[in-house]
């Protein structure tokens, strides 16, 4: 598409800046795109990272507590098990949790190196030790969409790359678009090609701020790795540069000296005193039992934009405020913002609807531009090259195949036994083989019919979901609707609703593509246009 | 259900997109009013959509909510005019009307 043999003239300036803008857009779209694809359907997905997880583990039911109580619960249990730790990190429940998350450290020990202890899941009430299935939950989709189940750096610095072409590509496409508003609310159906921009064209200017917002902010949560030559220019210790940016952590050595821990509940009333009210989301305690012993308690981050969580650490021993998190400068509140705009964390129930709906546009917006890039280049009476095959088939890979191995994931859950060894790994290779096999196996079938026929694959693999889930669990759809058990019925409704997306996709790729008639068009009559035949132009500008 | 401000954007770009002429037919019954009352009207209710979103949630929050709103309000408006312009219109009325009831819930 960069040659045009049938423009031979010198083209103006701006057409020049418009053709090389729609080149590397083209480009840059389609290398990324299929990676893109995924971050934008399995980062949507994390934006319900809390609720995935609890519908993972639906032995576990969630009880409203306070969180002076449930921070009291899980000492009592730490000081009844191991009460010799170094530290015990503790996750409050809240509104999005069921149960209280610990994770135990032991003191160092030079003989024997301790075994890695898996999170401890505790009753927010009562404190005693929860059993449930064995799951890495919501967290895998998030963690899929940044890191891309590669090792470490691997996966990062290619999402990475990633986005940075997708930042290029928007700044690309919005120079390339030139009839941005006159095509603003404009999406013709069955038209073939002119559909297929016009989907992509609407996806992407409609969501503009959701996607250059998404994608910059997501690029400038990891910056200190992809750029790490400031930190290191400036301090000697990354370490140091922790300590100027966020303040220094109160890290006492233990004294040997044993002394009671105080009861955490006056600490958090303090802290709420100077939170205006809010909760600690966090509990970190240090060397618990010792008379340097510490308690911080991290703010949570609900309804305010800076994800980065005020702290206030008190002695353990005195119950004494020992420190608190410095009032964050200019560029750290900006850095705060951006991760909390990217996460949305402080996004209440409507608003996280918000943000999965514009994760949507995102994928759809991806999804098009592959596809367009396709449909632009087939031609009707020749037989396809081999890379518009390949490229064809990544898209059936990417676009067709990665839902059904999302549905997969979910299912995996409900149909491996709960007590199998090892269960959460084998739910996440249920998500790849499905998602690579599947892609794999559709190579045997004509494009179109791998198309309809991974599509529909998708529809049936959703629709079971709230089938399965009622056969294996006591908390289908029926029972979840009597009992008022909104996140269930919730999620159900939502599995069903993206069946319904799926089926629809699936229904629509089977219908044949209309004959361009060239009958009066109802929508855009081309004689009131001012501007007669804009049909290939636009079509020429991506 | 604080959805007003969506609400709100979803009808200012309804009128937005009805003052321009390739979306004005197949809506035949309706006497639309003139593209130059409607382009004044649609920005008008986009600002006031910001202003019921910062006015409920403060500027920060305000701003965040009102822009995000305002995608998913136009996305859902362009699927919904390129299918059916009658009902995009007819909920883009229905939404304004409840929105100020939606603003008290």
């Amino acid at each position: 598409m960069n040659v045009r043999p049938t423009f031979p003239a010198p083209a103006p300036p701006v057409r020049a800046l418009r053709q090389s803008m729609a080149w590397i857009h083209a480009w840059l779209g389609l290398l990324a795109g299929w990676i893109l694809f995924a971050m934008f359907l399995t980062g949507t997905a994390s934006y319900f990272r809390p609720e995935i997880t609890q519908w993972m583990q639906p032995e576990l039911r969630s009880a409203s507590v306070p969180a002076e109580q449930a921070a009291q619960a899980a000492i009592n249990h730490m000081q009844a098990t191991t009460p010799d730790d170094q530290q015990w990190f503790i996750y409050l429940p809240d509104d999005r949790t069921a149960v209280t998350r610990v994770f135990a450290r032991a003191k160092p020990n030079p003989e024997k190196p301790p075994a890695r202890r898996p999170e401890l899941k505790l009753d927010p009430a009562t404190g005693q030790s929860l059993e449930a299935r064995d799951t890495r939950g919501g967290e895998h989709f998030y963690r899929f969409h940044f890191q891309l189940q590669l090792p470490h750096p691997w996966g990062r610095w290619l999402a990475g790359v990633c986005a940075m072409f997708m930042l290029a590509a928007i700044i690309s496409g919005v120079i390339t678009h030139k009839r941005i508003f006159v095509d603003f609310f404009t999406l013709r159906w069955r038209k073939g090609q002119r559909s297929w921009l016009d989907a992509h064209n609407a996806s992407a200017v409609l969501a503009l701020p959701f996607h250059a917002m998404i994608t910059y902010t997501g690029l400038i949560t990891l910056v200190a790795m992809y750029m790490p030559w400031p930190v290191k220019a400036n301090f000697d210790k990354p370490d140091a540069f922790t300590t100027a940016a966020y303040g220094a952590p109160a890290e006492a050595k233990a004294t040997g000296t044993p002394a009671p821990l105080l009861p955490v509940g006056p600490m958090i009333e303090a802290a709420g005193r100077t939170w205006s009210g809010d909760a600690p989301r966090t509990v970190v305690i240090r060397n618990p039992g010792d008379a340097a012993s510490t308690v911080t308690l991290l703010r949570a981050t609900g309804g305010r934009l800076n994800a980065r969580p005020d702290s206030i650490t008190f002695s353990g021993a005195t119950g004494q405020e020992l420190s608190r998190s410095p009032s964050p400068g200019p560029a750290i509140a900006t850095a705060g913002v951006m991760l909390g705009l990217h996460l949305g964390h402080f996004a209440g129930p409507s608003l996280r609807w918000v943000y999965f709906f514009l994760g949507l546009t995102g994928a759809a917006m991806v999804g098009t531009g592959l596809v367009l890039w396709v449909v632009k280049r087939r031609k009707p009476n020749a037989a396809p090259f081999f890379g518009l095959k390949l490229v064809e088939r990544l898209n059936i890979g990417a676009i067709a195949c990665l839902p059904s191995g999302m549905a997969a994931y979910l299912l995996a859950n409900r149909l491996i036994p709960a007590g199998l060894p090892g269960r959460a790994e084998l739910e996440v290779k249920a998500m790849f083989w499905t998602w690579f096999g599947l892609a794999a196996v559709s190579l045997l079938r004509p494009a179109k019919r791998a198309w309809i026929e991974t599509l529909c694959l998708a529809t049936l693999a959703f629709a079971a979901l709230p089938v399965v889930n009622a056969v294996t669990t006591d908390r289908g759809l029926i029972a979840s609707l009597r009992t008022g058990d909104w996140l269930f019925a919730g999620f159900d409704l939502a599995m069903l609703a993206i069946a319904a997306l799926c089926g629809l996709a699936a229904f629509k790729a089977s219908r044949k593509p209309q004959p361009p008639k060239r009958k009066a068009s109802v929508r855009a009559p081309a004689t009131a246009s001012p501007r007669p035949a804009p049909v290939k132009e636009s079509v020429d500008a991506l | 259900m604080p959805y007003e401000s969506g609400l709100v954007s979803f009808a200012a770009f309804t009128c937005l997109a009805l003052a321009m002429k390739k979306h004005r037919s197949g809506l035949e019954p309706l006497v639309l009013p003139s593209e130059r009352v409607l382009r004044v009207l649609g920005w008008c209710l986009l600002a006031l959509s910001a202003a019921v979103a910062v006015f409920r949630l403060g500027p920060a929050l305000g701003v965040t909510v009102w822009i995000g709103q305002m995608c998913v309000a136009a996305a859902l408006l362009v699927l919904l005019l390129s299918w059916r312009p009658k009902a995009a219109t007819a909920l883009a009325g229905v939404g304004l009307i409840c929105a100020p009831f939606l603003a008290f819930l």
